[in-house]
């Protein structure tokens, strides 16, 4: 057993079968390529961070009795699952990467997950500042609006319920700031009635503001507003040119197609 | 060639395939034996795995991590090409061939905390008998750590695994070790 020279007769084989040692840049290009793959999974991350800063911070947490019977059914609720399991798999992406850099082996799971969640924290915390937390919402929800109604944000829903006194949409006009016009997200238009809401001194109530009401539905097409809140994440939905077509859209005074464009909200 | 590292040794194989003979030589025997200590294949199949395991040390020259020690690196590359021989297979290894040496089963009993209960002979015997009973991912940790002598950061490099899940698997390995050795002995 094992009585010749392996040694010798490796040699051979490489030398008869011209083997060469694979170059170095081939090697390197993979190290590279693991790298940046688990950099741009940390910067996605880090966006999905953002954004959930931003829907957290503008969870309607003041109003949050009106809208839930308590404190955890209403988190439970309105969790950005969406933006969640996003940041999950790119927190797993980035241990994957690092797992298979060279000596990435070396660290447990645990430390792994829990240092790419906080870089991830922390980048996500610096974009969130810097505004790209609300940038993303915006954009995704113009862009894509019925993605993100129903995957992304489906507790915009929960301010479409007139009857139960939960509105939200864009001005079309306004007479001052008790009276005035709304075209609610499926496109139908309302009188509302605003004497009595209260309105952060900031809001203005003008054509082109979004913005969502507890109050009570009056008629048909009557809402009495008793609290008026600007419209936060899920915003870009009423941005949509499409938004402002169909039957809402053909009123007294404008045609349809001054109706259209971001020129008319803006 | 002897006071050469192993690492001078890569360098210049780089440059001359030529020295790739002493770094062949150098690790022969040792990994022969590692081989035939973590399958149970035959000889010839052994020198078979050892070939394959050189020539592929030698196509990867140039991704070797002088951060690393070389052993480390070249155990991990027999170790994964015995893993690939036996999925080639479609099998995994059965029966070990785990002799012991005196010198070893000392080392190894006193590290359990053994040696003074029983017999040595009694214990090699038994020892040898545990080894081949105990799960493949205890046996090899103790292979790695008692038979050829690594220390935990290089069976860490070697399997590719956190030191500290070296450390428990280690201590788990002993555990396992030691309720075999036990269980023997009662039936004896």
């Amino acid at each position: 057993m094992l009585n010749h020279d392996i040694s010798r007769d490796v040699l051979k084989t490489i030398e008869e079968k011209h083997i060469k040692p694979k170059p170095r840049w081939t090697f390197l290009l993979k190290d590279y390529a693991i790298w940046i793959l688990g950099a741009f999974s940390l910067i996605v991350g880090s966006l999905a961070f953002s954004v959930i800063i931003y829907m957290l911070k503008n969870n309607d947490w003041e109003v949050y009795r009106h809208l839930s019977g308590s404190l955890p059914g209403f988190v439970v609720i309105t969790m950005p699952y969406f933006w969640l399991i996003f940041l999950a798999i790119f927190t797993l992406a980035v241990h994957y990467n690092f797992k298979h850099t060279k000596t990435g082996y070396r660290y447990r799971l645990p430390a792994v997950i829990a240092a790419s969640m906080v870089l991830s924290v922390v980048l996500g915390g610096i974009l969130y500042g810097a505004g790209v937390g609300r940038a993303i919402d915006d954009v995704l929800s113009e862009k894509a609006p019925g993605f993100y109604r129903v995957i992304v944000n489906p507790r915009m829903d929960m301010w479409a319920r007139p009857d139960q006194g939960f509105l939200l949409g864009l001005i079309i006009d306004a007479e001052g700031r008790e009276d005035f016009r709304l075209l609610d997200f499926d496109r139908r238009l309302w009188d509302i009635s605003a004497h009595d809401a209260k309105i952060p001194p900031f809001l203005k109530i003008e054509a082109g503001s979004r913005i969502k009401m507890i109050g009570d539905k009056t008629g048909e097409n009557g809402f009495r507003a008793l609290i008026i809140m600007p419209v936060g994440p899920g915003r870009g939905m009423l941005h949509h040119p499409g938004f402002m077509l169909g039957p809402g859209c053909p009123m007294d005074k404008m045609a349809p197609g001054d109706c259209m464009g971001p020129g008319f909200i803006k | 060639m002897q006071d050469k590292t192993d690492q001078e040794l890569v360098a210049l194989t780089l440059e001359n395939q030529g020295y790739f003979l002493y770094l062949l030589k150098r690790y022969e025997d040792k990994l022969k034996r590692y081989i035939l200590r973590i399958s149970n294949v035959s000889g010839d199949e052994a020198e078979d795995i050892l070939q394959d395991t050189f020539v592929k040390v030698y196509r990867n020259l140039n991704d070797f991590d002088q951060n690393l020690k070389f052993s480390s690196w070249i155990y991990r590359i027999t170790h994964n090409e015995v893993i690939s021989h036996y999925r080639r297979r479609q099998a995994r290894p059965e029966g070990y061939r785990l002799e012991l040496s005196e010198e070893l089963a000392h080392k190894l009993a006193s590290d359990l905390d053994t040696e003074r209960e029983i017999d040595l002979g009694l214990l090699r015997d038994n020892l040898e008998a545990a080894l081949s009973n105990i799960d493949e991912k205890y046996r090899e940790v103790i292979i790695l750590k008692f038979f050829e002598g690594l220390d935990y950061r290089e069976i860490s490099d070697v399997l590719k695994k956190p030191v500290g899940t070296i450390g428990t698997l280690i201590n788990r390995a002993k555990n396992k070790l030691r309720e075999e050795i036990g269980e023997k002995i009662r039936v004896a």
